[in-house]
């Protein structure tokens, strides 16, 4: 009698932890869009990549379970600490600062490959036209010059020493973030000759506070995160001052606490990573507030400390798996975070 | 999804009053630049924009929650927000320091109570061990004075530094780069010399 009633009790327990699975999985394969609360949603998320098992379904738990969802693999090589990204055809850039390596992930081939030697903290990458990859290494103080084929070329650096953090390429010049002296410090991309300061410390128009992340629009203007300075300042080639996106450090939205990674996509929409408020906020090109993205903690989209951000046009067709039907993704916007179960999130912009 | 710990609200009203202020500027070591802003977000100076995608009809949106944990899904080593403030600016890639000391890389942003104490058994019980840290904020038990989050029993990065320098210990030796600093202890809120600091929770 007791015996069967163990029986009945475990048959039960297993019951119920079957449909606790089903419900577990029935709230994991729902899509997550922002807005969330509108018919057309304009952005998705895709997905997460958190180390080498992105290709190989490197799932501790195997894929047998029905309603079996990629998102939940235990990533069995997981990345170290993520942080600058560029994008290539086919290809994914990332910067691992822990595991002192530039990973490339090749989305047509699905195979990843490493490259730099003597690299300290590789903290952001930026790719020319040619190939040639600048890397932003923050241990060694250096730019360390890599060709098309990932070979070393040589290594750069600001002889009044420096603090480089990120890198962004306009013409022949290479602009380098100087977050300490909090400056831009622009250099030429092939000599290494330092060619021009732009900024000083402040809070003034002109002025920055530990910036830490550019890039540069297609019109050729550079946009700096002036991080706290709680804003984002646009300058042309030449370091004038042309615009600003938000004023200083405050919570509200549309407004910056600690505005990090910065991108832009083809119709000048401004997306920016606030560090603090742990989500994306995005402008159009006419500075008006379109909408926050991203969740807090270890949940889908969730944001843990993020830093960089990536818009990829590219490599947008190699994620259609994940869009939602009814939808088709025009480019994907990736997003680095320092810690937490998402390494990096993987979001699609949907066309309307 | 409510932030725990550094509450600005709060902690603003304290900040705005303009007497705390004259204070603050005087009698504390100023941590980074000495602005408080680098730290306590202002809350109040602007409105909130309405995004333009969404819903017309939608509200006002709510001022934006900083360093938020999840606590929930938390494991160990997920630091909480009290612990993201200072790991926004002090992380492996982000500079200003923390290498490879062990004494800069304990843990942070996990429980530490008296049932944690019994079962590890070299550390001192934290809600019955005074922190010794003196002073009129210092004299309480270690959950007290140097355990934070609602229930006063996380460790943080604040269990062992004060941001502001109140203890006025300075710089610690780890900051090189700058001839101002190294010769003081980390804005730590005890001395460190004979390991007291570490005795504080642990036996041995
Ligand atoms: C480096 C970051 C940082 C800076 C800069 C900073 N604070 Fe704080 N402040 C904190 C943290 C963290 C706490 C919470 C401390 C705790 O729980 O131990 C705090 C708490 C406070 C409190 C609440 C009292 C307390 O101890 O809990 C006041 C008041 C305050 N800060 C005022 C200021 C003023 C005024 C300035 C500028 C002179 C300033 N802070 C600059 C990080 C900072
Ligand atoms: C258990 C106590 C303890 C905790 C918790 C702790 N620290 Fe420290 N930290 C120390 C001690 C002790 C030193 C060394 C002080 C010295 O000798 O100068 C130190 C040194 C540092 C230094 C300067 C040395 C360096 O590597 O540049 C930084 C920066 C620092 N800690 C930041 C943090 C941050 C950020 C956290 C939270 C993530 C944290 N600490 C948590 C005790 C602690
Ligand atoms: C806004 C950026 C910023 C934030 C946030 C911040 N720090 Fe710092 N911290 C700095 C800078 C810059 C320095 C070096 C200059 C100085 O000592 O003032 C520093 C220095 C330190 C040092 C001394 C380092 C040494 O080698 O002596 C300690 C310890 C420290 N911070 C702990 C903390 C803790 C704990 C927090 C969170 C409460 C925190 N910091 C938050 C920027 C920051
Ligand atoms: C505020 C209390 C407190 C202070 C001060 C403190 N510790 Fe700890 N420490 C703890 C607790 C709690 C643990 C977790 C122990 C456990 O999990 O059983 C811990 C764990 C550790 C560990 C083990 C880390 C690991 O990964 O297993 C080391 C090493 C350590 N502490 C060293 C130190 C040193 C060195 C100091 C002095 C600079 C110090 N602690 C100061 C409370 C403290």
């Amino acid at each position: 009698m007791n015996a069967i009633k163990k029986y009945i009790t475990s048959g039960l327990v297993i019951a119920m932890s079957l449909i606790a699975i089903n419900v577990a999985f029935a709230a994991d394969a729902k899509h997550v869009f922002y807005p969330s609360d509108v018919k057309n949603p304009r952005i998705q998320f895709l997905t997460a990549i958190n180390g080498e098992g992105f290709f190989s379904n490197g799932s501790s738990f195997g894929n047998r379970f029905p309603g079996y969802n990629p998102d939940s693999q235990r990533e069995k090589a997981p990345f170290g600490q993520t942080y600058g990204l560029a994008s290539t055809q086919d290809e994914l850039f990332i910067c691992d600062v822990t595991k002192q390596q530039v990973m490339i992930f090749n989305f047509k081939t699905s195979t990843i490959s490493k490259f730099g030697v003597n690299l300290s903290k590789p903290v952001s990458i930026a790719i020319d036209k040619d190939g040639t990859r600048y890397i932003v290494d923050l241990g060694n103080m250096k730019i360390s010059v890599y060709d098309a084929q990932n070979k070393f070329v040589r290594t750069m650096a600001d002889v009044q020493g420096w603090y480089p953090v990120a890198a962004a390429l306009l013409n022949d010049s290479l602009y380098v973030v100087d977050s300490k002296n909090h400056q831009v410090v622009v250099m030429n991309k092939n000599s290494g000759a330092v060619t021009k300061r732009i900024g000083q410390p402040g809070e003034a128009i002109g002025e920055f506070a530990a910036p830490t992340a550019i890039t540069v629009s297609d019109q050729g203007l550079i946009y700096v995160s002036n991080t706290h300075n709680g804003r984002v300042d646009v300058i042309d080639g030449n370091g004038k001052f042309v615009d600003k996106y938000g004023d200083s450090p405050n919570v509200a939205a549309g407004s910056f606490a600690r505005p990090k990674g910065i991108a832009l996509d083809k119709e000048n929409r401004l997306y920016v990573v606030d560090n603090s408020f742990e989500n994306v906020q995005i402008f159009n090109d006419k500075k008006q507030f379109l909408m926050p993205f991203g969740e807090i903690g270890n949940v889908k989209a969730g944001l843990n400390l993020p830093m960089t951000i990536l818009v990829d046009y590219d490599n947008a067709k190699y994620f259609s798996k994940y869009v939602a039907p009814g939808h088709e993704v025009e480019y994907i916007i990736l997003v680095a975070s320092q810690t937490g179960a998402n390494k990096i999130n993987v979001f699609g912009f949907l066309k309307q | 999804m409510k932030r725990k710990y550094l509450n600005t609200n709060t902690k603003l009203a304290l900040l705005c009053s303009a007497l705390f202020l004259m204070f603050a500027s005087t009698a504390f070591g100023l941590h980074y630049d000495g602005k408080c802003r680098s730290c306590h977000t202002p809350h109040n100076a602007l409105a909130s924009e309405v995004p333009l995608w969404g819903r017309a009809d939608a509200v006002m949106p709510a001022p934006y929650v900083q360093y938020t944990s999840n606590t929930i899904n938390a494991t160990m080593g997920d630091p909480n927000g009290i612990s993201k403030l200072c790991m926004g600016c002090h992380y492996k890639s982000t500079g200003y320091g923390l290498g490879q000391d062990m004494r800069n890389d304990h843990p942070v942003s996990f429980t530490y109570d008296a049932a944690l104490a019994a079962a590890d058994g070299r550390l001192w019980d934290p809600e019955t061990t005074p922190s010794g840290i003196g002073g009129s904020v210092g004299d309480g038990t270690i959950a007290q004075d140097m355990l934070r989050g609602v229930d006063h029993n996380q460790l943080e990065c604040v269990s062992c530094h004060e941001p502001h320098d109140k203890y006025g210990y300075g710089r610690g030796t780890g900051y090189s780069d700058d001839p101002a600093g190294g010769d003081g202890l980390a804005y730590l809120v005890k001395l460190n010399d004979a390991g007291q600091l570490c005795k504080t929770c642990h036996r041995k």
